[in-house]
């Protein structure tokens, strides 16, 4: 009897230091494919302790979406620091001007993750002439159905929407910097200045 | 040859009997047997064996070709025995033998063999047969490469003389025992590092039994990491296995040990490896241990092997399960319900994913294994837990090796192109905050209110969602107001033995019926369903069976319960025993490996 209450004290303060652990990391993503470990690492010492940094690896969701990451820092007040400053500026990481969003990690988030303690889990087969196989049955078709719909979500909408905003972007910024380009030549080259001097306007270099 | 006193042993060392051959005919009470348990050692018949005796510096060796035990309860074995070189020196003359050779003693007289205490055997020895003796099965390279002691040569002890011929039998059994046997090469790849398996031998003469003093701790890492008498401790590799038939001479066998697998990673997987498998068969260890480096395989990460479960077609994809399920609990579930041993490794959550809503990739050993359970998930409704038919597919992990499109970093091309200075690169590439008077800080925020947009159409749809699957939950509960199901263990806490459909029929209604049982010589303390099952029962009536099953006795004892007593007074009264519950019309099942391994543990409580 008494084995059994140490092993479920054992696993209950694993789970607490797990669970502790979890306050303590941010959940990172929008990250550029092209950041690694020392890269974010880097980026965030100069605000924060990281204790650790680990990629979670994309299994099922489409390739194009971007990295996430789970950072722990050394302590809650960081963790929570970092998130509410990336809520209130944006932070770019290598991907600009994409900033990366930060939240507070989840328990689900987290790969190797000790067992809840005194969970129970429990099964049962339900056969065609159970009662409830018809609703088992549809709830299956549910779970289909929506991971159809997020499926489609994610790359329809999601993606598309990045890729348009992204793409927009890009034509503003180049419209933007044929703009300097000109003006940029147009100075280098002494035609504004003759200009300035025909029309006897005094052009001073600010 | 000396016979042996008897040794004093220090400590009593751990013992237990394998199968049982036949019962002796001529003296009362012999039973004989074809192996056994010693020492955290399994022994088996024509098992070559080191005997130590008091005055000498290096063991004997013999084969075992007889085992039994006596009316008073005495182990012996009868041990033919094999000469060293120096012991027969005298007589080899000119004979230079090699470097581990040694020689079988045959012939009639003293010396040939004897009947010893079992207690005197020390340990295994790897004793091969190099003789071209055409009903000498020829040994292969691994097997010399392992072996402790070879020999072709036989001694008479009759006539003192050393020939290579050998006669039909041999101190009254027959030759073909001492040679090698044709082996079975059995190279076993994956493992459940959850727990320990033997293999499911199907001769009889080999029992695998293994004890193992799990109590100390639920975790997995702990239970692998058992303190085995000869094991280093090692990790991650594959070996390879030679079954012995039940004639078989030689057991060159490498040693399997479970991994710790949080010990060894993958460096650039997450945290836990899962896909690290190992051989489970806890064998019995030689102390030939260092040699086997060589064939340590590295564990593939869970990438690749997910990768190549992918191609060959055993890989699934269970969907809607608890999203708190941790990868362990996942194959802890596969393993109760289909009976087989897999990997898995749950998806980690995003963003996108769905709140209450669990996905796992899932390794099976073949494909038809994998078919088999799809089939079976789609027919019938596995319900986990509180209302979650499990949808399992085939579905296709994404690949990483295709290069990710990532929207958002701009660069201007033409700036790209030109050389920058360096300081104006560092610049633009130092992670910093955006700063509110550059266009990049503009489009940081039109990025932002594209961010929140998209977080609330993702919450819009998972709301949504969420209420469909409700809708149907709750219609499956007005039809189940009482939660029935089946419990699923966890593997690593718990090992004992399964009694095969032996149920025995009280008399009177009975509602529930507890058996429990031990085994003899080593209780395991196991936490108690009976805590976890809430269930009450009040104690009637106990017969205590000694049987022996598979070789290995216990002790069995039935209760009758009924739901206005708590077991937990009854089984405190017991000590700690392990408890299983079945209902009346179910019978107990599942299937015994021979070995203190738990399999199916079912129970249907309210």
């Amino acid at each position: 009897m008494s084995m059994r209450r140490l092993l479920m004290a054992a696993s209950a303060e694993e789970y607490a230091a797990f669970e502790e652990r979890v306050r303590r990391t941010v959940y990172m993503d929008n990250l550029s494919p092209q950041v690694t470990e020392n890269v974010l690492k880097a980026a965030l010492d100069q605000f924060v302790n990281v204790v650790n940094v680990q990629f979670i690896p994309n299994y099922i969701n489409p390739q194009s979406l971007p990295r996430a990451a789970l950072v722990e820092m050394e302590t809650l007040n960081q963790a929570s620091a970092i998130i509410a400053e990336m809520a209130d500026s944006p932070f770019m990481v290598l991907g600009m001007p994409r900033p990366v969003r930060a939240r507070t990690a989840e328990v689900e988030m987290f790969d190797s993750r000790p067992k809840k303690p005194g969970r129970k889990i429990t099964y049962k087969w339900l056969d065609p002439e159970d009662p409830d196989f018809e609703v088992a049955r549809k709830i299956k078709v549910l779970t289909r159905k929506h991971a159809s719909e997020t499926e489609f979500l994610l790359n329809q909408h999601q993606l598309k929407e990045e890729e348009n905003l992204a793409n927009q972007q890009l034509e503003t910024l180049k419209a933007h910097y044929k703009k300097y380009e000109l003006i940029d030549a147009v100075l280098s080259d002494n035609t504004a200045k003759k200009l300035a001097d025909r029309y006897r306007i005094p052009l001073s270099d600010a | 040859m000396p016979n042996f006193l008897e040794l004093k042993e220090e400590e009593a060392l751990e013992f237990s009997w394998g199968h049982k051959r036949c019962l002796g005919g001529t003296y009362n009470g012999v039973q004989f047997y074809d192996s056994f348990t010693y020492d955290g050692i399994n022994y088996s018949l024509y098992d070559c064996v080191y005997m130590w005796a008091d005055d000498q510096r290096e063991p004997y060796i013999g084969k075992l070709v007889k085992i039994w035990e006596t009316a008073s309860h005495k182990k012996k074995v009868k041990v033919v025995w094999f000469f060293r070189p120096i012991e027969i020196a005298h007589w080899l003359g000119d004979i230079k033998p090699l470097k581990t050779e040694i020689f079988l003693a045959t012939g009639e007289g003293k010396g040939l063999f004897n009947l010893n205490p079992l207690e005197a055997i020390s340990g295994k020895c790897k004793v091969v047969c190099v003789s071209k003796d055409p009903r000498n099965a020829q040994p292969t390279e691994d097997d010399l490469r392992n072996a402790d002691y070879i020999f072709y040569r036989t001694f008479d002890v009759g006539s003192c003389k050393v020939s290579t011929a050998f006669a039909d039998q041999v101190a009254g059994i027959e030759v073909k025992h001492y040679f090698n046997s044709r082996k079975v090469q059995k190279s076993i790849l994956d493992t459940e590092n959850v727990a320990n398996f033997p293999v499911k031998d199907g001769t009889p003469a080999r029992v695998k039994t293994k004890f193992s003093d799990t109590s100390a701790s639920t975790d997995v890492p702990e239970i692998q990491a058992q303190k085995r008498r000869k094991v280093e401790g090692s990790l991650g590799y594959k070996e390879k296995l030679d079954v012995k038939d039940p004639f078989g001479k030689n057991i060159s066998m490498s040693k399997g040990v479970n991994i710790n697998d949080k010990a060894s990673k993958d460096p650039h997987q997450l945290g836990q490896n899962k896909g690290m498998k190992s051989d489970s068969q806890v064998m019995e260890v030689t102390s030939r241990l260092d040699t086997d480096s060589s064939k340590w395989f590295k564990i593939q990460s869970w990438d690749d092997r997910m990768n190549a479960a992918h191609e060959k077609g055993t890989l699934v994809l269970f969907e809607n399960l608890d999203p708190s399920y941790t990868s362990t609990e996942v194959e802890d579930i596969v393993f109760h319900v289909f009976n087989q041993q897999v990997s898995a490794k749950m998806i980690q959550h995003s963003p996108f994913s769905r709140p209450n809503y669990g996905q796992a990739f899932v390794i099976f050993k073949t494909r038809d294994a994998a078919d088999v359970v799809i089939s079976q998930l789609k027919r019938r409704c596995l319900m986990l837990g509180d209302r979650r038919p499990v949808v399992g597919r085939r579905a296709k992990p994404t690949d990483p090796r295709n290069p990710p499109k990532f929207f958002g970093h701009i660069s201007i091309p033409k700036l790209r192109l030109q050389k920058q200075h360096e300081d104006m690169r560092n610049a633009v590439s130092t992670p910093h905050y955006s700063q509110s008077n550059t266009v990049e800080f503009d489009m940081a925020m039109e990025w932002c209110s594209l961010y929140g947009r998209s977080k609330l159409w993702w919450e819009t749809l998972h709301q949504e969602q969420a209420k469909e699957t409700e809708a149907l939950r709750n219609e499956i509960k007005i039809h189940h107001p009482n939660e029935q199901g089946y419990l699923v263990f966890p593997l690593s806490f718990y090992n004992f033995l399964l009694l095969k459909g032996q149920l025995l029929p009280f008399p009177g209604s009975i509602y529930q019926i507890l058996i429990a049982m031990h085994l003899s010589g080593s209780c395991i303390a196991v936490a108690l369903m009976t805590r976890a099952l809430n269930v009450a029962g009040r104690f009637v009536s106990a017969t205590v069976y000694r049987e022996a099953y598979m070789g290995v006795p216990f002790f069995c004892t039935v209760y009758e319960v009924t739901p206005t007593h708590r077991v937990g007074h009854i089984v405190q009264a017991l000590g700690s025993k392990v408890i299983y519950k079945c209902l009346e019309d179910v019978p107990i099942f599942g299937h015994v490996d021979g070995a203190a391994s738990m399999h199916i543990i079912s129970s249907k409580y309210t």
